[in-house]
């Protein structure tokens, strides 16, 4: 049972390490999706909007960490 | 083949699994010093057997998935995935986290290895094997990931396993060796690119598998790896400048 526990934890923690980073990633794909089905945004602004998006959240998500540290 | 995506495939495998590996060989190792190398090598390779079941298992079955779903689904867990790896190597780069060593997780393992020994002496092979066993599973399922997810979404599962093989080889032969952890691996540097690439690769995939297209085709992979490559850069460096200013004010 332990080797088990260990696994499902590692699985888990592989992509799981900071709850609300992993939150916002789903919740920004979330928008993507529903942006590029609602043709409001030109379809090729879609990556680019996609990428910011993400590079924004992890630079919040490390210096907010770097500042409760 | 498109050979941007393969080389991209190949060496995002091998750097990644490159790191697991280096971690595994640790802990495989002091099982080798304290218990001798026969349990040490049956649990490596049971632990190996394993996952090379997992890769034959779960290979074909991507096969069965419409590629689009695919893409989105393996392009989120990569985001997931590599994003963490950013995340956890930039704070580690900038201080905020101490660094992984393997020295001292060598001496923990050969401590905890000893102890058992001492304690369950009637048994004491079988639990070393399992160690070896459980950390080459432990560490081998991410890199059964990395080889699933990086070759999966394109159908270069066979030169993901390659980058990972090659990995294992190289670390293998060094590890034979030196015969001591290796500690001298920029660890950190190589958790640093890989979270970069498989960041690009996710968010390369998320956008396809959503009926998107880069600008580029298959080159938008290295500059999402060049966009992330700065963010993790300008991160670092905004972190370090706010910890210096801080230190100043307080002193």
């Amino acid at each position: 049972m332990t080797f088990l526990n260990a696994l499902v934890a590692e699985l888990f923690g592989m992509f799981i390490d900071d709850g609300s980073l992993a939150i916002a990633i789903l919740v920004w794909v979330g928008a993507i999706a529903a942006l590029q089905a609602s043709g409001l945004a030109p379809l090729e602004m879609s990556g680019p909007i996609l990428f910011l998006g993400l590079g924004g959240l992890l630079l919040e998500n490390v210096l907010r960490r770097a500042r409760n540290r | 083949m498109d050979w941007t995506a393969a080389m991209s495939v190949i060496s995002a495998s091998f750097l990644a699994s490159f790191v697991e590996v280096v971690e595994a060989f640790t802990i495989v190792l002091a099982v080798g010093t304290v218990r001798g190398w026969r349990p040490a090598l049956l649990g490596t390779a049971a632990g190996l057997a394993v996952l090379f079941a997992l890769v034959l298992l779960l290979g074909p079955l991507f096969t069965l998935i419409p590629l689009k779903s695919l893409q989105i689904v393996i392009g989120v867990l990569l985001l997931l995935f590599g994003m963490r790896w950013l995340r956890k190597a930039i704070l580690r780069s900038a201080g905020i986290i101490p660094l992984h060593d393997e020295d001292l997780a060598f001496s923990k393992e050969t401590g905890q290895l000893q102890e058992d020994a001492k304690a369950r002496a009637d048994r004491a092979d079988f639990l070393a094997m399992a160690t070896a066993f459980k950390a080459v599973v432990l560490e081998g399922v991410e890199v059964v990931f990395i080889v699933l997810a990086v070759g999966g979404g394109r159908g270069l599962i066979v030169a993901a396993s390659l980058g990972a093989l090659v990995a294992c080889v190289i670390v293998g032969l060094i590890g034979a060796l030196v015969h001591k952890p290796l500690s001298t691996v920029p660890e950190n540097t190589l958790k640093f690119v890989v979270g970069i690439m498989l960041s690009a690769f996710g968010t390369f995939w998320v956008l396809e598998g959503l009926g998107g297209s880069w600008p580029g085709a298959d080159f938008a992979i290295i500059v999402l790896a060049l966009g992330f490559g700065v963010v993790g850069f300008l991160a670092n460096r905004l972190i370090i400048g706010k910890m210096s200013n801080t230190k100043r004010v307080a002193s």
